[in-house]
Order: C-alpha cells, then sequence, then structure tokens
C-alpha cells in the first residue's frame, strides 16, 4: 500500500527538482531580478572613447543610462538592433536617454548611433 | 532455436551498419583520399522587412558547423546581431538583424560571408515591409483569397443552368474540357513545385518531397473515391464533383501559398492586374466542379459546399504563405495539389469511357475538341497571370 | 598544418571548382592525407582577429632596417631575413584566410634602407609550393626571383645594391602570379634618397584585396596593411594639427584594375614611385594601378576626425575605410 503512494510523491518531488531551477531561472529573467546600470557616454563620435565591446549575462536586466557629453552642437541617438532598442528622437549635448533591456539567450549585438557611421560597438551575450 | 537464428539474422544487418557508421563517423572516411573539402550551405529561410531593418532567418544545411563571418548590403560591410550564435551547428538556425534605412520597393541584395570568407547571397527583388499577422492583415489576405480563389469558384458554379440547357449529346464535350482544365492546373502546379524544388537545399530532396506528396494524395483520392462510390462500382455525379472540388483546392491551397509567400518574400507586387487575371484564371475552375452534375440534381446546399471546397483552402494558403511560409511544406502541398488532380483526371476519364479505353474515349470529336478547349482555356487565362 | 580547405557554397561553380582545385593542391602537397582535412580553429577567431589587426596597426609605422654593417669604404651592408609560410589569417573580422605569407603576416615587412647600401635578403622557403621573391629595382637577372624558383625547404639569398632610390616594393614571382600575389606574398621595399627628406610622421600603407573565396574573379575584402577597416574601426591614426604627414601609398591589389585613396579636408603633395624629391601633383585624390606606388605629403590644418578612404566607393564600404584624429 505504502509503495502506491510513495511513487507518485517522488515522481512529482524529481520534477519539482528538475523543473525548478529552470523556473526560478525563468522568473528572474522577467523582471524579477535586480537591475545593473551600465553608462554610456558619447563624445568625439565614440561611445566610451572607444566603442567597448560589452558582455553580458544571459537573461541579465540592464539599466542603460545614454548621455551625449559631446562638446560641441552633435546630435546622437542609441540603437540596439535585434533587441528591440530603436533610435528614438536625437539626443542634444547633455541630454540623456534610459532604457532597460532584459538580455537575450545568447547572441551578438550591435549597438550603434543612428546617424554617425562607425560610431557604435558589439553586446555580446554568452550562453550559460 | 531457429527462432534466435531468425532474429539474429534481422538484426545482424542493423548491428553492421551501426558499426559501420561509427566506424566512419570517427575517421573511417580518411581512407578515402577523395574526400572533398566540405561544401558550405546557408539557406536563408525567410527575409523580414522592418522599420529601418533587415532580418534574416538563416540555417546552416553544410555538413559542418557554420560560421558567420561578416554581412553585406548591396556589397558593403554593415553591422548586424545575431541571435543565438555566430556558430552555427548542423542544421542550426540564427536570427541576424541589420539596422539598415531600406526604401519600399527597391531591390536589396544580402550578403552572408562565412567564416571561410564565401559568400552565401540573397536577392530581394522587391523590399516589401513585412506583414505582421494582425487582424487588419489577416484581412487582407483572406480578401485576397476570396478574390483570388472562393469568388472565381462561385462564379464558374453559376454556369450550371447554362450548361443544364445545352444539348445532352455535349456533355462529353463538358467532362473533356474539365479534364483539360484539369490537365493544365496538374502540369502548372508541378511545374510551380519543380521551380521551388530547384531553389531549395539539395538535402530536402525538393523533387522527392512533391513527389511524395502527390503519390499519397493520388492514393488517398483513389481510397476517397471508392468510399464515396459506396460499392456502386461507377461514383455518383454529386461524389465526382465532390472530388474534383478537393482536386481543385489542394491545388488552390499551393496557389494561396505562391501568392502570399511571393508578396511577403518580395517577389511580386500584387496589383490589382494580377489578382483579375487569377479570379479570370479561377473562374474557369468552378465549370471544372459542374461537368458531373449536368445530369441528375444538385441542391444549392451542395453547391455551396463544393464551392468552399474548390475555393476555401485559397484563403488558408495565403494566410500560411504570407505569415509562416516555408519551402519545403509549399513543396508538400503542391505535390499533393498535383496528385489529388491527376487522380481526378483519372476517375473523369474511367467515367467517360464507360468500361472502354479512356484514351480513345477522350479521342472522339467532341471530347477531343473539349480537351483542348478547356487546356487552351487554361492557356490562355494564364497568361494574365505571366510574369 | 597549412592552409584550411576552402569552402564551397552550393550552386557556385567558380567557388566549387576553386575548393576542388585548393583542395587537389593541398592534397598534392602532402597535407590533405594523415589527419583528415585541415580545420582552420573556429574557436579562436578573436586572436586571431587580434593577431591581423596588431600586425596591421605596427605595419603603419614599422620599418625593418636589416643587420647593418659598414663594409670596408664605406658602404652599408644590409642583412634582411624574410621566409615563405602558407597561413590562416583574418582579413576581417571572422573571416578567415588561407594566406601565404612573407614572415607570417600580410603585408611581409617593410624593407628600409638607403639608396647605394648593399643588400643581402636571406630567404627561406617554408610552404609546401615553390615561392620567390621579387624586387622592384635596379638588379642582376640572377636575382630578379623569377627564374630561381625556391623549392619547398629551400634558401635563397637575394643580394644586389639598392638604386634606384623610390618606394619600391617586393612580390611572389611564382607561376600563377595572379595567385602567389592575391594570397598575399608582398610587402613594401623603400629605398631612402642619400639626402634625407624632409622629418615628417611617416606610415606606410598598402592597399590589397582578399578574393576569399578564391573564385578568382573579384575580391570580397579591401584593406590597408591587411585588416579590414583597421584605421577606421579599431586605430583611428592618431596625429596633430600641421605636422608634415608622410604616406609610403603601394598599391598590390589584383583582380581590380585600379585603387586609391582620398583624404578629407587635406590636400596632399604627390611624389609618384618616390623617385624624385619633386612632387608631380596637389589633389586630395591619386589613383594607383596594380604595383603602382605614390609617396604622399599633407597637413591637417585643424583638429577633429577625418575620413581617409579609396575613392571606389564600392571598396571603401568593403573594408578601405580609415580616419585620421587629428589632436590640437
Amino acid at each position: 500500500m505504502p509503495k502506491r503512494v510513495l511513487f507518485p510523491i517522488l515522481l512529482l518531488l524529481a520534477v519539482a527538482a528538475v523543473a525548478a531551477p529552470s523556473l526560478v531561472a525563468r522568473l528572474s529573467a522577467s523582471g524579477a531580478g535586480p537591475e545593473r546600470t551600465v553608462a554610456l557616454s558619447m563624445r568625439e563620435y565614440t561611445f566610451n572613447g572607444s566603442n567597448p565591446t560589452l558582455q553580458f549575462r544571459p537573461g541579465e536586466r540592464i539599466h542603460f543610462i545614454v548621455t551625449n557629453d559631446e562638446s560641441t552642437n552633435v546630435l546622437h541617438n542609441f540603437r540596439v538592433v535585434g533587441m528591440n532598442v530603436e533610435c528614438g528622437p536625437p539626443l542634444k549635448p547633455g541630454e540623456r536617454r534610459e532604457v532597460t533591456v532584459t538580455m537575450p539567450k545568447s547572441g551578438e549585438f550591435a549597438y550603434t548611433c543612428c546617424t554617425h557611421p562607425g560610431m557604435g560597438g558589439k553586446m555580446k551575450v554568452e550562453k550559460k | 532455436m531457429n527462432r534466435w537464428k531468425a532474429a539474429a539474422a534481422a538484426v545482424l544487418p542493423i548491428v553492421l551498419v551501426a558499426a559501420m557508421v561509427v566506424w566512419f563517423a570517427n575517421g573511417g572516411s580518411r581512407l578515402l583520399t577523395l574526400t572533398p573539402a566540405p561544401i558550405e550551405r546557408l539557406a536563408f529561410e525567410r527575409v523580414e522587412f522592418k522599420q529601418q531593418e533587415i532580418v534574416l532567418h538563416v540555417r546552416n544545411e553544410g555538413p559542418e558547423p557554420f560560421q558567420v563571418g561578416q554581412l553585406l548590403v548591396n556589397d558593403a560591410l554593415w553591422d548586424f546581431s545575431i541571435t543565438p550564435d555566430r556558430t552555427l551547428g548542423k542544421l542550426g538556425g540564427a536570427t541576424i538583424s541589420i539596422p539598415y534605412d531600406w526604401i519600399e520597393g527597391e531591390p536589396y541584395t544580402v550578403t552572408v560571408l562565412s567564416g571561410n570568407g564565401i559568400r552565401h547571397v540573397k536577392t530581394i527583388d522587391i523590399a516589401t515591409r513585412t506583414p505582421a499577422p494582425t487582424p487588419r492583415l489577416l484581412l487582407v489576405f483572406a480578401l485576397l483569397g476570396v478574390y483570388v480563389g472562393v469568388a472565381p469558384v462561385f462564379l464558374g458554379l453559376l454556369w450550371l443552368p447554362a450548361l443544364r440547357a445545352a444539348p445532352r449529346a455535349w456533355l462529353d464535350f463538358w467532362l473533356a474540357l474539365t479534364m483539360g482544365l484539369l490537365v493544365f492546373l496538374g502540369i502548372d502546379t508541378l511545374k510551380e513545385a519543380l521551380e521551388i524544388a530547384g531553389r531549395v537545399p539539395s538535402f530536402v530532396n525538393g523533387v522527392l518531397l512533391t513527389a511524395l506528396g502527390a503519390v499519397a494524395a493520388f492514393l488517398g483520392i483513389t481510397a476517397a473515391g471508392r468510399a464515396l462510390a459506396r460499392g456502386e462500382g461507377k461514383p455518383s455525379g454529386l461524389s465526382l464533383a465532390i472530388l474534383i472540388a478537393v482536386g481543385i483546392g489542394l491545388h488552390n491551397l499551393g496557389e494561396g501559398l505562391a501568392i502570399g509567400a511571393a508578396y511577403t518574400l518580395g517577389e511580386v507586387a500584387l496589383g490589382s492586374f494580377l489578382i483579375i487575371g487569377f479570379t479570370l484564371h479561377n473562374t474557369t475552375e468552378g465549370l471544372a466542379i459542374l461537368s458531373p452534375l449536368v445530369e441528375g440534381n444538385a441542391s444549392t446546399r451542395n453547391l455551396v459546399m463544393l464551392g468552399l471546397i474548390g475555393g476555401g483552402p485559397t484563403i488558408l494558403g495565403t494566410w500560411a504563405g504570407a505569415f509562416t511560409y516555408s519551402d519545403p511544406l509549399s513543396l508538400l502541398f503542391l505535390g499533393i495539389g498535383a496528385g489529388a488532380i491527376f487522380q481526378v483526371v483519372r476517375i473523369l476519364a474511367q467515367a467517360q469511357a464507360k468500361g472502354g479505353s479512356a484514351l480513345e474515349a477522350l479521342g472522339r470529336g467532341r471530347a477531343a475538341a473539349g480537351f483542348v478547349t478547356g487546356f487552351l482555356l487554361m492557356y490562355v487565362t494564364s497568361l494574365l497571370v505571366a510574369g | 598544418m597549412t592552409a584550411a580547405p576552402r569552402h564551397a557554397r552550393s550552386g557556385g561553380l567558380h567557388a566549387a571548382m576553386a575548393a576542388f582545385v585548393a583542395a587537389s593542391l593541398l592534397t598534392a602537397a602532402g597535407c590533405g592525407t594523415g589527419a583528415g582535412p585541415a580545420k582552420a580553429p573556429l574557436g579562436s577567431a578573436d586572436s586571431l582577429s587580434a593577431q591581423a589587426r596588431d600586425h596591421a596597426i605596427r605595419t603603419l609605422t614599422e620599418f625593418d632596417p636589416g643587420k647593418v654593417t659598414v663594409l670596408p669604404g664605406g658602404r652599408k651592408l644590409r642583412e634582411y631575413t624574410v621566409w615563405a609560410e602558407e597561413k590562416v589569417v583574418e582579413v576581417a573580422p571572422g573571416i578567415r584566410f588561407p594566406a601565404w605569407t612573407y614572415n607570417g603576416a600580410i603585408p611581409g615587412p617593410t624593407l628600409r634602407c638607403t639608396e647605394g647600401d648593399s643588400i643581402r635578403v636571406y630567404f627561406s622557403n617554408r610552404g609546401t609550393m615553390p615561392h620567390s621573391m621579387h624586387f622592384h629595382g635596379y638588379h642582376p637577372a640572377g636575382m630578379d626571383g623569377v627564374f630561381e624558383q625556391v623549392p619547398p625547404g629551400g634558401t635563397f639569398t637575394y643580394a644586389f645594391n639598392a638604386e634606384p632610390y623610390g618606394l619600391q616594393l617586393y612580390h611572389c614571382h611564382t607561376m600563377p602570379a595572379k595567385m602567389h600575389i592575391a594570397r598575399g606574398l608582398y610587402g613594401v621595399f623603400i629605398i631612402d634618397p642619400k639626402t634625407p627628406r624632409p622629418p615628417a610622421r611617416e606610415m606606410v600603407m598598402m592597399m590589397n584585396g582578399f578574393d576569399t573565396d578564391l573564385n578568382g574573379e573579384d575580391n570580397e575584402i579591401y584593406t590597408v596593411n591587411g585588416f579590414a577597416n583597421v584605421y577606421f574601426r579599431d586605430y583611428p591614426i592618431p596625429v596633430k594639427v600641421n605636422e608634415l604627414q608622410r604616406v609610403y601609398l603601394v598599391n598590390i591589389t589584383e583582380l581590380d584594375l585600379v585603387n586609391s585613396m582620398h583624404t578629407h579636408a587635406t590636400f596632399f603633395h604627390v611624389y609618384p614611385t618616390g623617385t624624385s624629391m619633386t612632387p608631380s601633383t596637389f589633389t586630395d585624390v591619386v589613383t594607383l594601378g596594380q604595383a603602382e606606388r605614390a609617396i604622399l605629403e599633407f597637413k591637417y590644418p585643424f583638429p577633429g576626425r577625418y575620413l581617409f578612404h579609396a575613392h571606389q566607393n564600392e571598396f571603401a564600404e568593403l573594408g578601405w575605410l580609415g580616419q585620421f584624429e587629428v589632436k590640437p
């Protein structure tokens, strides 16, 4: 008799054990996790002076603060193609744009200024 | 003991083949000094044009991992995003997003330059904003299906009274005309399939996939025909009409797919002229369904049902083609359409032959004229959609 | 291993033929057997990129003066070591190219000397097929690098006096020369005049193209000094306002008839082949045929970022694009 009860319980436990980590991961990916802030300064037609390659973890919530720090009157914008961060209205010097993105599972993404060729770099999301 | 021997004999070839595969996969092929350099194959499954963005869906259909090295739009290096990975495993897919201010209606060439420096090129003749399946667009494509498929078939069905008023002696003519129409459609469907088969990666075996669909439909309709005949030995007029409608419906499904996909893939501009062309062309399909109904009576309900069977699938086709197009699936459906049509032709031919030789029956004066007229009618109306 | 196997795309007859030819070459060269087809390491793409990028940046300002000895009588002897090596390099981020190189990278080292110097180039062939070095300049027939082919494993010493002064070059002259050059066997050879040119910031720019799919018809990638867009993306060239810039510009592009250089926001003096101290033209675009070269001298009057590129914009957008970052 106890065997009959025991088996479904074990099965349930096994399923829970397998499902739990992915469930937790999904929860954290869907906004429950903390955000990390990444500041990008647009100056001299570059991001942060050198258009760096940025590394992220899958599912990470990133809060981008993008500031136009040009000393001359140049307009810039910020776009990450493939991540649904569209050009948006151009930023005047001193203006900033904040956007929060949940990183996808993996891939390489180009971040660019929509108007200036060569101004931009790569974001890499490495598989776990 | 013998049973064991038999079992062993059954399993032995499988074991040996498995052993051979393992040996070969683990470097046994090195002994074959003719092993050529592996061939790279990259399939462009779908190209989407979004706001200031081009999205490519690619798949590695070669035997080795494929690395996306650089991306070119109209022969210029361009920024791109790629997910899930730059390196595509065997049969692995990736989505490539390109920030590009494309212009509606212009042609574009996108090139994936592989890690080995090989060009993989996709040309889009006409860039068109890719439709997303919004309720409005579903309606637009449904309407398109109604224009090119459903309405024409119903219009054709309106000829029934006229056909009935015509002299009985002309029945052979109408039946043969129907066969002419159908044979044209069958060939047209196969031609379409062969065109697609030419562009799919060779591992898909496009022609054989079409053949699979054709054979399955051919046998399926045979079985259906037998069931409908209910052992009478000879199918009734209505059941024949249903079979014809099914064949035409399957053909229209393929046609809808082609229209929807061509629109989405930027291969045609769907102008009103093309739509009118399809409408005229397909009106003759309604005529084809009617011929077995000239004798006997068919209720309005039956006619509506026949029209829906024959024309309705066009809507399903345009939807599928526009929103979820896939070449291999189209091949299968086109094959099914062709197989169904040829089997319906066979049934009609038997009905006309009344037990004699089908070919001989077709060769008689009115029948021959009808067959040629039907074929010609289709040919002439097809000129309206040529391009 | 040496070169990677070439991969052909389906349906591309030429690509397939190129792959077949390459594969049979490899097999004939004895490296298609034993370990199976050679594979370019997929995982090391980043380090290959870094190597090519660093090489291009170094090539801009690195000159090899050779080992200098003063001979009795005052003449200088310069000795250089050059080898041919077949090697996979990157020509753009993520694009591998089965190159044939001098000293392991494209272009080969910039050999520099002064008019009248006695030159010895100790050449060894570490490749799997014959190679050679053919110098532009005066030299005896036996030093021409055409009839004296150096077999795999072989060596040869090129000995001649450096004449005439100017911007010269060297390249492999093994048949088919088009292929040996297209695969990367070339470098710059500068013979300075006895009276030196005025002081300037000096740069070498070797314009080339890479037929990465080896179909022999066209180049997929164009570069200066071997890596696409290197002075645009990776290393905008830092210069100063009103500082004299001198560019040793050499065109070694195969498969295209000409290549060119255009500077934004400034004009340059052109010294064709560097064989005169008097400039021939004052312009902002110079177009060079294959193996043609010119010395360009210019200054930037204003600070800022300025593009320079081939004015065949097709080449520019396939990798031949750079920028000067002019500081006050």
